[in-house]
């Protein structure tokens, strides 16, 4: 960043500082622009898109045909003016919405937009190679409504060229620049759990500056709010949201912090009356508040009650209460609503229960769901949007630690709708079903929508027990696979109207498009039989080889371990639901990069209705997908068993999770099982305070006139006792024993391996019958077809020793029969 | 005590994106959801059993081992037996949609009002737009005290007329809707509130809060 000092002494810096070339050009600047317009000047089609202001400042008109605008300076020509002149002084209002518009006649809108958080932004010559204005580098970050630009008199005070107007004037004379930004507001006391009363201090290094404050979640502003002028007590549970104003300043942006006492938490609202400024009803939607004391005093969960609030993070949103609950307005007491519409601005906090590094961010909040929306259902999901209409336009946090993205567009605060307390199958109830079903897909070594459990709180009312969830979206795709946004598809089961065949079909595209995708299904359709097709979806020859020249279209191994999933949960309403006897999809998520050599992934989504009757067989074939309309992942699948090595491969993956210990064993779940539990054992305490009574319980017996609330160790904790002791022991074999009878499982027994424990690396192989073959570069003994593959070497006995990189492959060969792949990397 | 809404039965209507699914009566032959409990009775050793089974049906060599063949005409077979199960679901479901001749499907009001591209169904924002105009529609028909909102008698006259018209499915969720039948009974806590809301705002201060529970304690 150029100092202005540095400017004012050195005319070169000056000159390139106000971007005007050295010799004589057009005079001619960018004025004005606005890079967050949310709310001021509306285009002809009514958004409130970006726009600059071009300004001829000279006594000659100029011509700007053949002139170009852009945002960056390697791009010069990025957006051509058309033939317009503007006169002396006249002031011309160019939207920069991406719409790209070139009729001079008309508005002009050029093929790109500004980012909020700052950018170049340049006016260059017909040669593409002068420039005639730029703010360079990049303009600051800017601010929502409030423009920049040159101030009136910039020719003749070099030293405040550039500034922010607080009110943008586009098509006239910049009106009076604001002097500067008030300074966030400090607070003295950290966000979060506090157990004693406690002096709260509100500061601004600006000098002169009055800060304003709000205690019910409304930003603050000159009209709204109290004046601060001393300490303010803070002796329970509080949302604090402050801004500083002074004459002449931009308004410093609100800033958010919660104060949790637990004490006073766990008696929130237990008559079931809202809280003091919360609305009696939420339009339609049913409406629940508060904590029941038969919990909380039931000596059983009094004290781990308390302990449950600290063994999660929290988050906090705090916003105006009407956003959420206004009959007309409010998006929670119309649920149904959608899109951006039904987006309201928010504050989000993140609170680690210890007390480390959490975050605070402005941004956009949604009700989530499908079902869920519905009336009857007082507890709703959220989805958090981050903008710069808010604030930053990315949260960047490691949200889900080390392995999983640092940055988001946007995540999920899920909550548990077909088996919960609140709506649903309330015996069902143990919170888990859907991240259990996501937890195994990434213990396969697939991607996953990660996710973890978390207290939520609304303007500081508890709101229980949620689950953060990632999108599968493109920028999902870009966080974890590489590549650019805009290169992935992303597809899910929805509705999409297909205008050039005058049809909607039951798959969407939610990022990119359905081309690829199409192709998939067309290619499977067509059969997959044979080697030849079969392969060609990967993008390979017949022999397995790679062939550059075909698109892969599917990753098989990420399809296979999906379905594994799939099938180990018996899940029925993904991809495939039994809801609609198997003739339709439901909850299923697509993702591929186009530009690269990965296919299609798959996703666990929505898998609540797992994990019910352990005999449950979701192997089909079904129905479903036989239609482009219906298409899904389980049907590409069940074309894909029609080859033969896809079901070998099929095979080597079910050896590899259902044996020695493989993610979907019976000791493995359990034990991944039984820790997620532990995990939330406490937290669900909290949730049966808050949402245990939201549908209550005969007691004694369905005579009884007693009601009590659901509880953990009442109910929550049986369904988890039936799954851990019962289900999940039997589940991993009768899975098994389906998929035998597919032809995926040889039964041909592979090798079994004995390491040395003295890690040495060395291995016996013993088998029962046939030869073994093996390799140790990680390459298959068997080739495409079933023939020995040259490299692979026939065990004779005795040990073998792994160097450090190498990977054991080992299969038996028996009567032209091959077991499944066992690998290895001698490791214990 | 927590004082929560009472929630109806739901009418057994399950939405899931289609109106179609929403007009199925729970008393219909086709298992909703279609579940497939296999093995019925699963032993200690479900994939021994499974694979003695089919053992016994295809090692046609009978050397103890599937080979490929005969792994291939078990795989066939499992896949007919399912496509078998398919098609007789099918037919159950087409024979029932036939009985139900012209009650499926929207009415063609709604047809003629809301389907612009003409294909029989809402897709794309069709079906908002319907709800929407039909929900603003009937809203303003009961609505006969002009005030803008549908209050208690309104919705009991909705209900009423629910009980003793036969109206299509498409009507009738439109009417359950406006009603707050669809979703359980209309709110409880509103003549709760309703006479200590002083200052009209619908939001609880502190002084309403109070009076609410000094009147509760005292009936109680």
């Amino acid at each position: 960043m150029i100092r202005l000092k540095t400017v004012m002494t050195h005319p070169l810096l000056l000159t390139m500082v106000l971007g005007l070339a050295a010799h004589a050009d057009p005079t001619i600047v960018i004025n004005e622009f606005a890079a967050i317009n949310d709310s001021g000047l509306q285009d002809e089609d009514g958004d409130h898109s970006d726009w600059l202001e071009l300004h001829n400042y000279g006594e000659q008109s100029v011509d700007l045909s053949g002139t170009y605008l852009t945002d960056n300076r390697k791009k010069p020509m990025r957006w051509k003016i058309p033939t317009i002149t503007i006169v002396p002084g006249e002031h011309l209002v160019i939207f920069l919405s991406g719409k790209d518009r070139a009729d001079p006649n008309a508005p002009l809108h050029a093929n790109f937009a500004l980012k909020g958080k700052g950018e170049y932004l340049g006016l260059f010559a017909r040669d593409g190679l002068k420039t005639i204005h730029e703010f360079v580098p990049a303009y600051p970050r800017q601010k929502k409504d409030i423009s920049y630009g040159l101030s009136s008199n910039w020719q003749k005070n070099p030293d405040k060229v550039e500034q922010f107007f607080g009110k943008p004037t586009p098509g006239a004379a910049n009106g009076k620049p604001i002097a500067g930004e008030a300074g966030n507001v400090k607070y003295s006391v950290r966000r979060g759990w506090h157990k004693k009363p406690f002096q709260l201090s509100l500061s601004t290094k600006t000098g002169g500056a009055q800060i304003r404050y709000t205690l019910d979640g409304t930003k603050p502003n000159e009209d709204n709010g109290n004046l601060y002028g001393s300490p303010l007590t803070i002796d329970s549970t509080t949302t604090v949201r402050a801004t500083a104003f002074k004459p002449s300043f931009k308004p410093s942006s609100p800033t958010t912090r919660t104060f949790l006492f637990v004490n006073d938490i766990i008696r929130q609202s237990p008559d079931g009356l809202p809280p003091e400024s919360f609305p009696y009803n939420w339009g339609e939607n049913k409406v629940d508040y508060g904590m029941d004391s038969r919990i909380v005093d039931d000596p059983r969960y009094s004290k781990e009650l308390i302990a449950g609030f600290r063994s999660l993070p929290s988050f906090s949103v705090v916003m105006n209460l009407d956003d959420l609950f206004d009959r007309k307005s409010g998006i929670y007491a119309n649920a149904e609503w959608d899109g951006r519409e039904a987006e309201r601005p928010c504050s989000v906090e993140f609170i680690q229960p210890d007390g480390s590094k959490g975050f605070q961010i402005d941004c956009g909040i949604r009700i989530r769901g499908g079902f869920s929306r519905r009336r009857y259902n007082p507890k709703h999901s959220f989805r958090l949007f981050f903008r710069d209409t808010y604030g930053p336009s990315k949260l960047d946090f490691p949200l889900f630690g080390n392995a999983g993205a640092k940055t988001f567009d946007n995540f999920d605060l899920r909550t548990f709708q077909n088996y919960s307390w609140h709506i649903g199958d309330k015996d069902r109830a143990i919170f888990l079903r859907d991240q259990f079903n996501r937890d195994l897909q990434l213990a396969m070594g697939q991607p996953a929508a990660r996710g973890e459990f978390c207290h939520l709180f609304i303007n500081g009312q508890y709101w229980g027990l949620y689950n953060t969830c990632e999108r599968i979206k493109a920028s999902f795709g870009k966080s974890y696979f590489g590549g650019k946004k805009e290169e992935y598809d992303s597809i899910k089961k929805g509705r999409t109207y297909l205008k050039d065949r005058n049809r909607s079909v039951g798959v969407m595209a939610n990022d990119g498009n359905l081309d690829a995708w199409e192709r998939l299904w067309k290619q499977a359709k067509a059969g997959l039989r044979t080697n030849e097709a079969y392969f060609r979806m990967l993008g390979r020859n017949a022999d397995g080889s790679n062939n550059p020249e075909y698109e892969c279209l599917l990753d098989v191994d990420n399809l296979i371990d999906y379905m594994l999933v799939i099938f180990y949960g018996g899940n029925y309403d993904a991809p495939v639901s039994a809801w609609g006897q198997n003739f339709g999809p439901n909850n299923w998520y697509g993702i591929r990069n186009r530009n690269s050599r990965d296919g299609f992934r798959f996703f666990a989504w929505d898998a609540e209705h797992t994990f019910r009757d352990v005999r449950e067989d979701r192997t089909g074939p079904f129905p479903a997908g036989e239609s482009y309309s219906g298409s899904n992942p389980q049907w590409i699948w069940q074309q894909c068993l029609e080859n033969e090595e896809f079901r070998i491969r099929a095979g080597d993956r079910i050896q590899k999770h259902f044996f020695n210990d493989g993610v979907l064993t019976a000791k493995s779940v359990q034990r991944r099982f039984q820790a997620r539990a532990k995990a939330i054992e406490s937290a669900v305490v909290c949730e049966s305070a808050r949402w245990g009574d939201s549908s209550q319980t005969p007691s004694g017996g369905a005579a009884s006139r007693e009601r009590r609330p659901r509880s953990r160790d009442d109910d929550w904790i049986h369904e988890i006792n039936r799954l851990a002791h019962e289900y999940f022991p039997a589940r991993s074999e009768i899975v098994l024993a389906q998929l035998y009878s597919h032809g995926i499982i040889s039964d041909m027994p592979p090798p079994e391996f004995k390491r040395a424990t003295d890690n040495s690396r060395s291995i016996q192989i013993t088998s029962s019958q046939g030869v073994v073959y093996y390799t140790t570069d990680g390459s298959d003994p068997r080739r495409i077809g079933g023939a020995v593959d040259p490299k692979a070497k026939m065990h004779e006995g005795g040990t073998i020793k792994l160097t450090r990189d190498a990977t054991l492959n080992t299969r038996v060969r028996y009567r032209n029969e091959w077991s499944a792949l066992l690998t290895t990397d001698g490791a214990e | 005590m927590k004082r929560n809404l009472l929630l109806v039965s739901l009418l057994g209507c399950f939405v899931s994106g289609q109106l179609d699914a929403l007009a199925q009566k729970r008393s219909s032959s086709v298992p909703w959801p279609l579940l497939y409990p296999n093995p019925e009775q699963p032993g200690k050793t479900p994939l021994a059993d499974m694979r003695k089974k089919m053992l016994a049906h295809f090692d046609k060599d009978q050397d103890g081992f599937l080979n490929k063949n005969e792994r291939e005409k078990m795989r066939l077979a499992t896949k007919m037996e399912a496509q078998e199960r398919s098609r007789r679901i099918a037919e159950l479901r087409d024979s029932e949609r036939r009985k139900e001749g012209e009650k499926e499907g929207p009415p063609k009001r709604w047809l003629d009002l809301y389907d612009k591209n003409k294909n029989n169904r809402f897709d794309g924002n069709e079906w908002e737009t319907a709800r929407s105009a039909e929900t603003k529609r009937v809203s303003v028909r009961y609505d006969t005290n002009k005030n803008g909102t549908l209050d208690d008698a309104e919705k009991k006259r909705i209900i009423g007329n629910l009980s003793r018209n036969n109206y299509n499915p498409y009507d009738a969720y439109i009417r359950r809707s406006i009603s707050g039948l669809e979703d359980g009974k209309p709110e409880e806590q509103q003549s709760r509130w309703k006479r200590f809301d002083s200052d009209g705002d619908r939001k609880a201060s502190r002084d309403e809060l109070k009076a609410i529970r000094e009147k509760e304690a005292a009936t109680r």
